[in-house]
């Protein structure tokens, strides 16, 4: 076994039963099911789930110039029905009204068959100028819920600190540091201990989410367009709900160990346990607001990222790419920050 | 060989080691300062818990800094008050220090039992060291020093806390290991170190005053030590105007002990110097 890897082994051994990590991720876990069995739903409007599969069939992917030659034509096709029926009440005889039925049947038919895109539109409509009108499916209420995983960010907090600066608080740096292990290798499994905790704590807080949210609502309308969602109607990310629960999932993952990181990188430096959990939880809240103030932010924030599904309102489909690169990215640099700045505290 | 040279380490405008340079070979060699003298820092600096402003340590010829994890690997240390964690147990302690230490594993069980009894603490070996008294935290420091056998042993203020016994008990330890490896041994108390030091390191202020075996220190005293037996008042008198006294008992009488180049009082009389009285000469007031 390397040494890192026994390094490694031992950290968690420490987080978790020395220091009784266990027992914080414990807590965390109950936080979690408690904040997900009593989060109450948003208010949602009524809407009939038939009749919007219909159109959500029809609105395959985000607003295109497809979608909106669609709109055009069944604008066109409606206008037209109206004038149709406006003749058809006009005419007088019954001749004339045989006359003209087969080719208003047949107009009418085509008119029928765009009347659902024509109602497309008006939903379309509706979404942007007067989204308190939308007709919605139930599955708006608890996905505004897939925001920021407090719990996770919680366990996080009181974990960290603890894995960093545990063995300078008792003493035992000096007894370890000098070793053939080392102080590098020591900081690199403590970062890693960090990275991997924090990732399968938002593992398991996000999996416990969708699992008591999945038995709260009935999640059957996952396969609709992400669109359909209130708020998501600018989402230019080609996928369904589903699809976009899991990406936005694993970016959520992903993003733990950045925040993870960053919270390890302050520890180090300010080498206060309060005063570096409020710096973090400063620049996690400085970039939320960063975020929703600059348009292009949201791609490097961290806040974004762990954000989950909710962040998806804002991104396209080459935003969240850049999403994830700027991730891992951050994730790298926090690592050999965080490892240079444990080497320059000598 | 271990060579300091020139060895130098600054925090803002105070020099907390100044151009340090000695040579060690094996033996026992006592650090011997006061408080803030940088015996600390030139421990921390070999050890690599702080880096040096300017100098390097040399080993066997080589820069220590260059050998990075080899140099680490022959070295064992044991802090001033080690600090440790509470819910470990003694075993599960040395277990740990050995895996850090790059012992496999199945040498590691033998050898930390066998050093739990070399330091007494067998029967404690699965309690918790949060229950642990200062003492026996020593006597664990000790043992995680030695666990992979170092060739190198530094002991800052080792003996701190342990009761007489447990003293000699370790002075002993420290001076059947000396005879091949080299063991710098920091501390105040003189007591620990004139039985087993080969040489005494005088540092103050940063700088090394004097490195010599201790029979030469104490005959460079030889003249300078003085015993007084005043009444009551003069011996007020004399410990204030000579701050490098002691007061000591002869003939179930009080007398002053008093370290100064020239003869203190007309009825003071010479004696036999100690390295308790080579420190109060070195130091002066700082020794204090």
């Amino acid at each position: 076994m390397s040494r890192t890897a026994a390094a490694y082994q031992y950290e968690m051994k420490k987080l978790l039963f020395a220091r009784k990590g266990w027992l914080i991720l414990l807590c965390t876990v109950l936080l979690q099911i408690g904040i997900a069995c009593f989060a109450k739903p948003y208010q949602y409007y009524s809407f009939d789930t038939q009749l919007y599969k219909e159109y959500a069939e029809l609105y395959a992917g985000p607003y295109s110039k497809e979608t909106e030659r669609i709109i055009h034509a069944s604008l066109v096709v409606s206008e037209r029905l109206g004038e149709y029926k406006m003749e058809y009440e006009e005419l007088s005889s019954e001749e004339m009204r045989e006359q003209n039925q087969k080719m208003m049947l047949a107009n009418l038919k085509t008119a029928a068959l765009n009347e659902i895109q024509n109602k497309y539109a008006q939903l379309s409509a509706c979404k942007e100028y007067a989204p308190e009108m939308t007709y919605d499916i139930e599955a708006t209420e608890y996905f505004q819920k897939f925001g920021m995983n407090w719990a996770a960010l919680i366990g996080m907090a009181l974990l960290l600190p603890l894995l960093m600066l545990g063995d300078a608080n008792c003493g035992m740096e000096q007894i370890l540091f000098p070793t053939i292990t080392g102080q590098k290798r020591i900081t690199l499994a403590k970062l890693l201990t960090a990275c991997s905790v924090s990732a399968a704590l938002m593992l398991l807080c996000t999996l416990l989410q969708w699992g008591i949210f999945s038995v709260r609502w009935d999640f059957g309308t996952l396969a609709v367009p992400v669109q359909s969602l209130t708020g998501f109607g600018s989402c230019t990310i080609k996928s369904s709900i589903s699809g976009c629960m899991i990406l936005f999932g694993i970016i959520r993952i992903l993003a733990a160990p950045a925040a993870a990181l960053l919270l390890c990188l302050l520890s180090v430096l300010i080498r206060k346990e309060p005063a570096a959990i409020t710096a973090w939880a400063v620049l996690i809240g400085c970039s939320a607001i960063l975020a929703s103030k600059i348009s292009v932010f949201p791609v490097f924030s961290l806040y974004s990222a762990l954000s989950g599904l909710s962040a998806a309102k804002t991104l396209s489909g080459v935003d969240t790419g850049f999403l994830i690169f700027f991730l891992l990215l951050k994730t790298g640099l926090l690592l050999c920050g965080t490892c240079a700045a444990a080497e320059k505290k000598k | 060989m271990l060579q300091f040279k020139e060895l130098t380490k600054q925090y803002g405008n105070f020099t907390a080691l100044d151009r340090f340079t000695v040579d060690l070979e094996s033996g026992i060699y006592a650090l011997l300062g006061p408080n803030g003298a940088g015996k600390s820092t030139m421990m921390n600096i070999l050890v690599g818990l702080i880096a040096p402003t300017n100098g390097c340590i040399y080993y066997d010829g080589t820069d220590i800094s260059k050998m990075d994890d080899k140099f680490r690997d022959i070295i064992g240390y044991m802090p001033q008050y080690p600090g440790f964690y509470p819910n470990f147990t003694a075993m599960d302690l040395m277990r740990y220090m050995a895996q850090m230490k790059g012992i496999p594993r199945k040498d590691a069980e033998k050898r930390c039992l066998k050093l739990l009894e070399s330091v007494n603490l067998t029967e404690k070996k699965d309690a918790k060291i949060g229950s642990f008294s200062g003492g026996m935290r020593q006597r664990l420091g000790l043992a995680q020093a030695l666990i992979n056998d170092p060739k190198i042993l530094i002991l800052d203020e080792p003996t701190a806390g342990l009761d007489p016994k447990e003293r000699v008990r370790f002075r002993n330890m420290v001076r059947r290991l000396s005879d091949q490896i080299t063991v710098i041994f920091c501390t105040h108390i003189v007591s620990d170190i004139e039985t087993i030091a080969k040489e005494i390191l005088l540092i103050h202020h940063g700088k090394l005053l004097k490195k010599a075996a201790i029979p030469e220190l104490v005959e460079e005293m030889q003249g300078k030590v003085w015993e007084v037996l005043p009444d009551q008042d003069g011996i007020e008198h004399l410990l204030d105007e000579y701050p490098r006294s002691s007061l000591v008992s002869r003939n179930m009488q009080t007398a002053v002990r008093i370290v100064n180049d020239t003869k203190p009082h007309p009825d003071a009389v010479s004696c036999k110097p100690l390295l308790e009285d080579v420190y109060l000469y070195m130091f002066g007031d700082d020794a204090s």
